[in-house]
């Protein structure tokens, strides 16, 4: 064992003097980092401010006598969540004790019932989504017209106490959703366009693409913010909505490169086969071209909903709660002003944590596809 | 040929048919077209009506005669342009009886600034990191593995804020400020590092010596001729010697006073949080994009290196990232833009950006549709000049030596 | 043009789902919506805050919001709190995204011309004030030469900041902005900042509710005047009129004792001038098109001014502000809350 231990530190860290030197600088360095950041956490912090505030840090300012809504809500998500992975993904015993880990943690980190109890029924019914599309072939049949009906009843409940009240995780959470859903046909409609017969389309989908890819983000939210009143005068949009549009706008262009890079993709000959038999260009594109190119583009597709996740907090700048600004309201209550390492660190725990479960998910689809195609 | 002859012969009477088909077509396309042009020109003409009737309703006038009006406020720093008396325009300091025309300069200026440091330091960091992650040094390997995955999966916006207050922010305040022997000072108002200037004044012979500093430099970094660089490097380092101790070129050393240090050149704590936070962000990425490159490669590019008793250091910078640099440029290309981009959210901590300067004078004057269409320019330009550089870049690169 | 007018009134008749004619008031439009939108801040402690524990809206702007609401629907609990910061507040004004602001702004002449809005009376006296920490030893406003100060961005501060430099030819200090009053605190804590400007009203909020009050020193000098006051779109006289005297309905209400507790007993008073003023066998309301006991129903909701102040800035507050001897006082005591004649 000691002898193999040598043997594998020789090899992996003390392989030429160079490699010795950096060793020996990184990782004593690399241990005290972690030491100290441990020390800090264990000691010192004072971690009572995160289960206190933790309805705002969720919700925001959503009324406290509406919970009920924002957990239908999340329940929802957790079917369509739990079902698109049965899709991809076989649903085995072991997935089950993974999923119970996050009620268990509230239920110890002294959460009361009526947090981890809801909880723990979300993290049910996204298993029960899950298993139920693993091995019902027939439910993936019905997942699209499912998940659109999903999709409405989430605004329908949602929406009564008043779109304005939206805020906290969950704001990042609907944002990312309605814009990552409503960017798809955009995206693909500008992509065809990109490539469309005529010029005058090329030009003006390529133009729009362009434009929204040299412009920060938060300019774009900003500005749909500022000018849609200016448009419509008369019409009166919910600063969420507001925020949601200037996303779709903004992410549209990058979803239609990535589809653009699927569609370049197919064979060009598949298309003169499909041409040759007749079809129409638009039976060939619905049927022959956009399935094949959707498939390659699904791995980068899911690391964009990452993207947008990452980029949802720059809504504070037309003034809406998100998690990272229900998170500096906490601190902005000047009695918790000394607490700023520890919200930040569990945002940022908080924050990593869902990337990386997007990000595995995005690898894992990557080599599910890579599997099937040819 | 008009549609209704018709001719004797069968044949042409087909190609008759089949031109006129075309023609249709032609037609068709045209109008099509048209159709699509005259749409697209309508829908834009309603927009700014809209806007206009809109603005009107509220009493706004749309001009852009404001950016002549003095600012009235500060900027905390940066420069703007100053057409004074000499030929060329002159960067000067922005002072608050300037213009609002001057703050969108300043704003620019700012932007483009932070971009340019970050694109040079994040390609240097990137690389590292994206090596590192292929090192054969277990701790380097993992270490640079996290971070970047912690990097790419957390917000740039909560990182940024991070290093903000959390690590520019508690460096020693100015009046316990290290000082280091070489004058830098580093302290919560900013780092300050010792400048050169020149002294010299226009005689033959401090010409001549500038000029062969120049030249020395010159050929230290580009070695036009080969095998030059060491003899630039040691020629460069006496002709500093001598132009020091002539006093020809003076060393500005900052001076701490009672709140602020004075002399040299300095980082304020935002540029360097802004800068830092930037660096590290897109060098996560740019490793990414560097490490996809080098696993592309062909296998026996290292087993060759190998066979030819290269180190693998060796192997790595003159054999793998040569190859590699001509294959990521363009990608490189579209990180810079988004690095570019990012350095809108520099006013989340107070960094004077071009986002930030156009929310003050929006603020002041009232003129936010103005500022719209000043501040979508100025972006643009940036961008387009960025994929200018880089496309040109990209084909010197890989005009000269084989494809992969 | 003629065309175009047509396309736009096309395009306008598509979007305009719940179309309201340009000419109408705001008034008539919270009326029909049911709905008072009203702009405050959220993190600006005893104007407009809130309250994490309890997840409530707290402060003078915040009661102020209800006032309105209270006097122009009749019910208190039909406001709906929009969060303004200080760069969004003008324009959420402008696109009618919110009906009226309270978001302790300054009243300057430059925002009245440039921006097309319209202020409401002075519900509060406020001046710019700078705050340093103790153990900078700093004890004055000319102390500071050379030192870098900071306020937020967009606010009335950053221009008043500058002209002091100015007026005192200090050319090497500097205006540093943050976007809110929080990142702002956290500079002066840090160091980052020497000194940080804004109104005293906020600087006495951060400071008395920080864990150590005493680590800060809130300078004497003023550097200018900052009332401040609430503010709606321009060119509408209906809603900005009804509004005025909403507010000089809770001042009114103030000088003759009239409170929450006691508001029954004077709805029965025999006194001509408060049955008129609660709207007892009619009122002043109608006129403006309201309802006539609309400052009763604010009075039932929020109390008289002097209350509002009390309840968010009085002595029971972590950040008291004394109103005694200060412009906030009522005019009989010396002040300058001040309500015109309303016989």
């Amino acid at each position: 064992m000691i002898a193999y231990a040598f043997k594998w530190s020789r090899h992996n860290l003390f392989a030429k003097p160079f490699d010795a030197l950096l060793s020996l600088i990184v990782i004593p360095g690399t241990l005290w980092l972690i030491y100290s950041a441990l020390a800090w956490a264990f000691t010192t912090a004072q971690w009572d401010i995160i289960p206190q505030s933790m309805r705002v840090l969720m919700i925001g300012i959503f009324p406290a006598d509406q919970v009920w809504r924002a957990w239908t809500a999340v329940g929802i998500i957790g079917a369509l969540l739990g079902a698109a992975l049965g899709c991809v993904f076989s649903f085995r015993v072991h997935h089950a004790f993974i999923l119970a880990v996050p009620p268990l943690a509230l239920a110890v980190s002294g959460q009361g019932m009526e947090v981890s109890g809801p909880a723990a029924l979300v993290v049910a019914i996204l298993g029960c989504g899950w298993a139920l599309t693993s091995y019902v072939p027939l439910a993936r049949k019905v997942l699209l017209p499912a998940s659109f009906t999903g999709f409405i009843s989430i605004f329908a409940v949602m929406a009564p106490p008043g779109v304005g009240l939206w805020g906290g995780l969950l704001l990042s959470i609907l944002l990312t959703l309605v814009t990552a859903v409503l960017s798809l046909p955009i995206g693909i409609l500008l992509a065809f366009g990109r490539r469309s017969r005529f010029s005058s389309v090329r030009v003006i989908c390529t133009g729009y693409i362009e434009i929204m890819r040299s412009l920060p983000l938060i300019l774009v939210v900003y500005w749909i913010w500022i000018l849609m009143p200016v448009l419509a005068t008369g019409w009166n949009l919910a600063d969420v909505a507001r925020g949601m549009i200037g996303f779709t706008i903004f992410y549209s262009a990058y979803v239609a490169e990535y589809v653009r890079s699927g569609l370049q993709a197919v064979p060009q000959g598949q298309t003169e086969a499909a041409r040759s038999l007749g079809m129409s260009e638009f039976d060939i594109n619905r049927s022959i071209v956009l399935p094949q190119a959707l498939r390659v583009v699904v791995p980068p597709l899911v690391g964009n909903v990452l993207d947008i996740f990452n980029a949802a907090p720059l809504v504070f700048i037309i003034g809406l709660t998100d998690f990272l600004r229900a998170g500096q309201m906490i601190l902005a209550n000047p009695q918790y002003g000394d607490r700023t390492y520890e919200v930040y660190s569990f945002l940022l725990l908080t924050y990593f944590l869902a990337g990386s479960m997007i990000t595995y998910a995005a690898r894992k689809l990557e080599a599910h596809m890579a599997v099937g195609s040819r | 040929m008009s549609i209704n002859e018709t001719s004797a012969a069968p044949g042409v009477v087909d190609r008759d048919q089949q031109q006129a088909r075309r023609l249709r077509n032609r037609l068709r396309y045209d109008a099509i077209q048209f159709a699509i042009i005259a749409l697209a020109i309508a829908l834009v003409g309603v927009l700014a009506y809209c806007v206009k009737e809109g603005l009107a309703a509220k009493g706004i006038k749309f001009s852009f005669a404001f950016l002549a009006n003095t600012a009235g406020f500060d900027i905390s720093e940066g420069k703007t342009l100053s057409f004074g008396e000499e030929i060329l325009p002159v960067f000067e300091a922005f002072t608050s009886d300037r213009t609002n025309g001057a703050a969108f300069v300043t704003g620019i200026f700012n932007t483009a600034k932070v971009a340019v440091l970050a694109i040079v330091f994040s390609t240097i960091l990137g690389t590292l990191f994206g090596v590192g992650r292929l090192s054969t040094n277990w701790v380097v390997r993992n270490l640079c593995f996290w971070i970047v995955e912690f990097v790419r999966n957390t917000p740039l916006l909560i990182q940024l804020v991070f290093w903000y207050f959390a690590v520019v922010l508690q460096f020693p305040p100015l009046a316990s400020a290290a000082k280091w022997y070489g004058g830098v000072i580093i302290s919560q108002q900013g780092l300050h590092f010792p400048s050169l200037s020149w002294a010299g004044d226009g005689s033959p012979i401090s010409i001549a010596l500038a000029t062969a500093t120049w030249l020395a430099f010159a050929g230290a970094v580009f070695d036009p001729v080969g095998k030059m660089r060491r003899a630039c490097m040691i020629a460069l380092a006496v002709m500093i010697g001598v132009l020091l101790a002539t006093d020809m070129l003076s060393v500005d050393y900052p001076v701490a006073s009672r709140f602020q240090a004075s002399g040299g050149t300095s980082l304020s704590p935002e540029m360097a949080a802004l800068l830092l936070a930037i660096v590290v962000n897109s060098a996560c990425y740019i490793a990414e994009i560097v490490r996809g490159a080098i696993d592309a490669l062909p296998k026996g590019q290292w087993e060759a290196a190998g066979s030819l008793g290269l180190s693998r250091r060796d192997t790595i910078s003159d054999i793998i990232l040569p190859q590699v640099f001509r294959v990521v440029l363009p990608s490189f290309g579209n990180q810079y833009i988004s690095l570019t981009k990012n350095t809108a959210l520099g006013i989340a901590i107070g960094y004077p950006d071009l986002f930030n300067i156009y929310g003050t004078v929006a603020n002041q004057t009232g003129h936010s549709l103005e500022g719209i269409v000043i501040v979508m320019a100025s972006y643009l330009l940036l961008s387009w000049t960025i994929s200018a550089v880089v496309s040109f870049a990209d084909r010197r690169l890989n005009v000269v030596g084989a494809k992969r | 043009m003629k065309f175009m007018k047509a396309l736009a009134a096309g395009v306008f008749a598509g979007l305009a789902l719940a179309a309201t004619s340009a000419s109408a008031s705001v008034l008539d439009t919270v009326k029909q919506r049911g709905v008072l939108n009203c702009g405050t801040d959220n993190t600006a402690p005893g104007f407009g805050y809130l309250n994490t524990t309890t997840g409530q809206m707290e402060g003078l702007d915040v009661d102020f919001c209800k006032a309105v609401a209270a006097a122009v629907l009749g019910d208190v609990s039909k406001v709906k709190f929009i969060t303004v910061t200080d760069k969004s507040r003008f324009d959420a004004v402008l696109t009618n995204q919110v009906d009226v602001v309270f978001a302790h702004t300054t009243i300057k002449p430059a925002r009245e011309s440039a921006i097309a809005i319209d202020f409401l009376p002075i519900n509060f006296y406020d001046g710019n004030g700078v705050m340093v920490k103790v153990d900078s030893g700093v004890t004055q406003f000319s102390d500071l030469e050379g030192a870098t100060i900071c306020t937020t961005q967009g606010s009335s501060t950053e221009m008043v900041l500058t002209n002091a430099f100015k007026a005192r030819g200090w050319t090497t200090s500097k205006v540093l902005t943050y976007e809110n009053l929080e990142k702002l605190f956290a500079a002066l804590n840090s160091g980052r900042c020497n000194a940080m400007s804004t109104d005293k009203s906020a600087l006495a909020a951060w400071a008395g509710n920080s864990p150590k009050p005493a680590d800060y020193l809130i300078l004497p000098d003023t550097l200018d005047k900052s009332p401040f006051g609430g503010f709606v779109v321009a060119n509408d006289s209906k809603w900005r009129n009804a509004l005025r005297w909403v507010h000089y309905g809770l001042f009114q209400a103030e000088e003759s004792a009239i409170t929450q507790n006691n508001l029954d007993e004077k709805l029965k008073s025999e006194d001509p001038f408060v049955q008129k003023l609660l709207g007892v066998g009619g009122g002043y309301g109608k006129d403006f098109g309201l309802a006539d006991d609309f400052v009763a129903q604010s009075i039932k909701a929020v109390g008289n001014y002097g209350e509002i102040y009390d309840r968010n800035l009085g002595p029971n507050t972590r950040m008291y502000l004394d109103r005694k001897g200060t412009a906030n006082a009522l005019w009989t005591q010396g002040g300058a809350i001040y309500s015109p004649l309303w016989n």
